[in-house]
């Protein structure tokens, strides 16, 4: 997928990892430049998915979300099949990336033999955010959210 | 030469005249003269920090206004997109919104304080991004981002 249609954020000088991830979060597709810790894909995903789960309960319709941290930034797009993230240095113009991820994906969801492979997998529900995987905090800062909602 | 606006390509070295010992500076300005050597670009230098734009804008701003840098080079021919360019965006974005195109990609310039024969590369994607923002139907958004890749792809993309 990366390579057929996002090849060229591989391409962005100071583009360090993509990662296409399902919402249970298994790697659907990965590319990293040499020297790049991929255990990071799956972690910081997981942060991710938790975010965007918790715009959805709120139906906040939040498609993108950019977080920094220690090397750079993350740019995540939520879509129902699956979570894409870029991660790229401070550098990288995330208009430039958006501009990429927009047209790479048009042509994704235009190819016949990705609409019939994207049927297969599961769309929604990212399955993260079940009260059991969720510690005390988390459920209270839930509950508060609940409260919050009702004024 | 008077330095408006601090851009990536832009190279400095130490001032002569003035001393950082002699200015109170920020951790992160420290880093920042530690690295000039009248080699590096501001954009190196951004990198090798980790810095964001905008800390990278207002230290470099903060040290000019203290008197500590001097302007080594800038390369206009590298830092500005050839105004023919705007001939091809502007006639992609008419042929979805009709003639107030001329009239939006002004406007954009104009919020974006640039203009067509002195537009910095590498806000080309602000550029089409605000564009973009403008087109109310979401499948000509992506319709005009799709038709215009292809002719801004080497400013965007190491080829």
């Amino acid at each position: 997928m990366i390579k057929d249609y996002l090849h060229d954020l591989t391409s962005v000088e100071g583009v360090e990892g993509v990662v296409i991830i399902r919402k249970d979060n298994t790697v659907l597709d990965s590319w990293s430049a040499p020297n790049f810790n991929t255990n990071l894909f799956e972690d910081v995903s997981l942060h991710f998915h938790q975010i965007f789960e918790l715009f959805d309960r709120d139906d906040l319709e939040y498609q993108e979300n950019v977080v920094s941290y220690e090397k750079g930034q993350v740019y995540a797009r939520n879509l129902p099949q699956f979570l894409l993230l870029i991660f790229a240095r401070f550098k990288v113009d995330i208009s430039a990336l958006r501009l990429i991820v927009n047209v790479g994906l048009a042509e994704l969801f235009d190819s016949k033999k990705m609409q019939k492979m994207l049927k297969k997998i599961p769309i929604g529900n990212h399955s993260v955010l079940k009260r059991e995987f969720l510690d005390d905090v988390e459920q209270g800062y839930l509950a508060k959210i609940s409260e919050l909602k009702k004024f | 030469m008077t330095v408006t606006e601090i851009t990536e390509n832009m190279v400095f070295r130490l001032s002569s005249q003035r001393s950082p010992q002699q200015v109170k500076l920020l951790h992160l300005e420290w880093a920042v003269v530690t690295q000039l050597d009248g080699e590096k670009t501001v954009g190196e230098i951004s990198d090798i920090l980790a810095l964001s734009k905008t800390e990278m804008k207002d230290i470099f701003k903060n040290l000019l206004k203290e008197g500590l840098l001097e302007l080594v080079s800038v390369s206009p021919d590298n830092l500005y997109l050839q105004p023919g360019l705007f001939v091809e965006i502007e006639y992609e974005l008419t042929t979805l919104m009709g003639p107030v195109a001329s009239v939006l990609i002004e406007e954009v310039l104009q919020s974006m304080r640039k203009s067509r024969d002195q537009f910095e590369k590498n806000a080309l994607a602000s550029l089409i991004d605000l564009l973009s923002s403008h087109i109310n139907d979401a499948e000509k958004q992506i319709e005009f981002q799709r038709n215009i890749y292809p002719k801004i792809k080497p400013y965007i993309v190491k080829l």
